[in-house]
């Protein structure tokens, strides 16, 4: 049997993925959410947070980048070799939306492959002051990115709402 | 060198080579995970089972010798000395696991560790000046300050500290701390898989708990020669082996629960939610309001069309 699920296996396609954003904007609960499917609770993440996710025919290999400026300088390092992003939002954060926007920018232009799928994940959509999602589309000028391939989906990695859908497009844009 | 060993020196040498090998490469493994992490603990870890695999070393090397150069007084006598460092080694692997264990299961004040390790050195130190004394001046066909425990059949023998008197205390003092230390790193680490939430942590602390056990066990099988299992030759052989097995099951345990390594959390973990989801074995969550609403098929392509749809949203 594990003779064959090998034989298998080596028609799984292996993806890395990051996980980047500004810290404290969920990053990690995400992850842990898509592992665990409830809410989990975490420590600053310092460093990189390694996660495997098998599918069926799919291996996620998942970095998820620690925020803090301290860390950043990692960032292109594994951006450069990832085959799909996942830049998260926290939706409550007005006053750093223009940091993180700036940062995205960066990513996008300077460090990942064009080609590659980019996942933006407007996170705590639960909490009850937040930016909607088109006014996060609006403020992110999200249309001006041309050619990449995206999607923007609100979550929760709290209640879950959302997560699913996400990864569902996410996983899906690689298996075309 | 024309020498004849008996059939059954063999299974000693080959066993002490097999362990050796083994222990060796659970020791890099362990030596690759420090430098990736440099914490003490991992350090703490390392020496542990160092020293159980400092005592295969020694103790394979002296039955080498006794082999290889039989009736040479010097090497005898440097056997005998290794056998019983590499005991000493051995019991030192509790100090060792003693101080790991307190960071990680145990919170003991500096006091009381200070304490523990002056005892623990004391009866290792009384206990090794005596035997080494005895060595080198005493009469070998009545040791009195260490013991032999003759293997049958084998061209070598087991140096032991001393089993038989009042002089017993030396090596029951040992057994006794390293007893209750060990049952105590035991019972607290049943105690903590009982409270651990994370199903990961749970069965990782299980292996804790069992490699615990199997260190505790490697000094208690070696007592089995005491109990006379040495004077029949496949049993002592067999008992020889078993030993070698429970040394190397207590690290590839210890390795296991302690580092964890990747590999081995995934499959602790089992498959992912999402990954359970995707394949339908749970139910889809439903949809959000605000993804289904904005966009009915979200965005799968860059054509500009879905552009246009996000704008027109506007
Ligand atoms: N209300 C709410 N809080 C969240 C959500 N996701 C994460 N958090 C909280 O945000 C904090 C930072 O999360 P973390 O995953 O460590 O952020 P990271 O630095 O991006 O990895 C934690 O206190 C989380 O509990 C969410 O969807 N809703
Ligand atoms: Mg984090």
């Amino acid at each position: 049997m594990s003779f064959l699920k090998r034989l298998f296996r080596q028609r799984t396609k292996r993806v890395t993925i990051t996980i980047c954003g500004l810290d404290n904007a969920g990053k990690t609960t995400i992850v842990r959410y898509l592992v665990a499917g409830e809410y989990k609770s975490t420590v600053p993440t310092m460093g990189v947070n390694r996660e495997v996710i098998d599918l069926p025919n799919l291996q996620m290999d998942i970095f998820d980048l620690g925020g803090q400026l301290d860390f950043r300088g990692i960032w292109p390092e594994i951006n450069e070799k990832s085959d799909g992003l996942v830049y998260v939002v926290d939706a409550s954060d007005y006053i750093r939306l223009d940091e993180s926007k700036e940062i995205f920018y960066n990513i996008i232009n300077a460090q990942i492959n064009p080609l590659i799928p980019v996942l933006i994940l407007l996170n705590k959509c639960d909490l009850e002051e937040r930016l909607s999602r088109i006014e996060f589309i609006n403020a992110f000028d999200l249309p001006s990115l041309g050619n990449i391939k995206w999607a923007c989906f609100v979550t929760s990695a709290i209640t879950g709402e959302g997560i699913y859908d996400a990864f569902r497009w996410f996983i899906d844009a690689f298996q075309e | 060198m024309a020498l004849v060993l008996s059939s059954y020196s063999y299974y000693y040498l080959i066993a002490g080579i097999i362990n050796f090998t083994v222990l060796s490469f659970l020791l890099v493994l362990l030596i690759i995970h420090f430098f990736r992490k440099r914490t003490v603990g991992t350090f703490l870890l390392i020496m542990t089972y160092a020293s159980v695999w400092i005592n295969e070393i020694l103790m394979t090397l002296a039955f080498y010798l006794e082999a290889l150069y039989p009736g040479n007084e010097n090497y005898l006598k440097a056997a005998q000395t290794m056998q019983m460092t590499g005991v000493f080694f051995l019991v030192y692997t509790i100090n060792w696991m003693y101080f790991f264990a307190n960071r990680h299961l145990i919170r003991d004040n500096d006091l009381f560790k200070l304490l523990y390790t002056s005892i623990f050195s004391a009866f290792v130190g009384v206990a090794g000046g005596l035997a080494y004394y005895d060595i080198y001046t005493g009469d070998r066909n009545n040791p009195f300050w260490y013991s032999i425990i003759e293997l049958a059949g084998a061209d070598f023998n087991l140096n032991y500290p001393p089993t038989q008197g009042l002089r017993l205390i030396l090596i029951g003092g040992m057994f006794a701390i390293g007893s209750i230390t060990y049952l105590r790193l035991i019972v607290r680490t049943t105690r903590l898989t009982r409270k651990a939430k994370d199903l990961v942590t749970k069965k990782g602390l299980r292996i804790v708990s069992l490699s615990i056990l199997f260190l505790w066990l490697t000094g208690l099988v070696l007592a089995l020669y005491i109990f006379g299992a040495n004077r029949i030759p496949w049993l002592s052989v067999l008992v020889y082996l078993f030993r070698g097995m429970i040394v190397i099951t207590a690290v590839i345990l210890g390795y296991l629960g302690w580092i964890m390594p990747e590999w081995l959390r995934r499959r602790l973990r089992g498959k992912a939610w999402i990954a359970k989801v995707y394949t339908g074995k749970l139910p889809e969550p439903p949809k959000s309001k605000e993804n289904i609403e904005k966009a009915p098929k979200p965005i799968t392509s860059p054509t500009s069309a879905n552009q246009i749809v996000e704008i027109s949203e506007q």
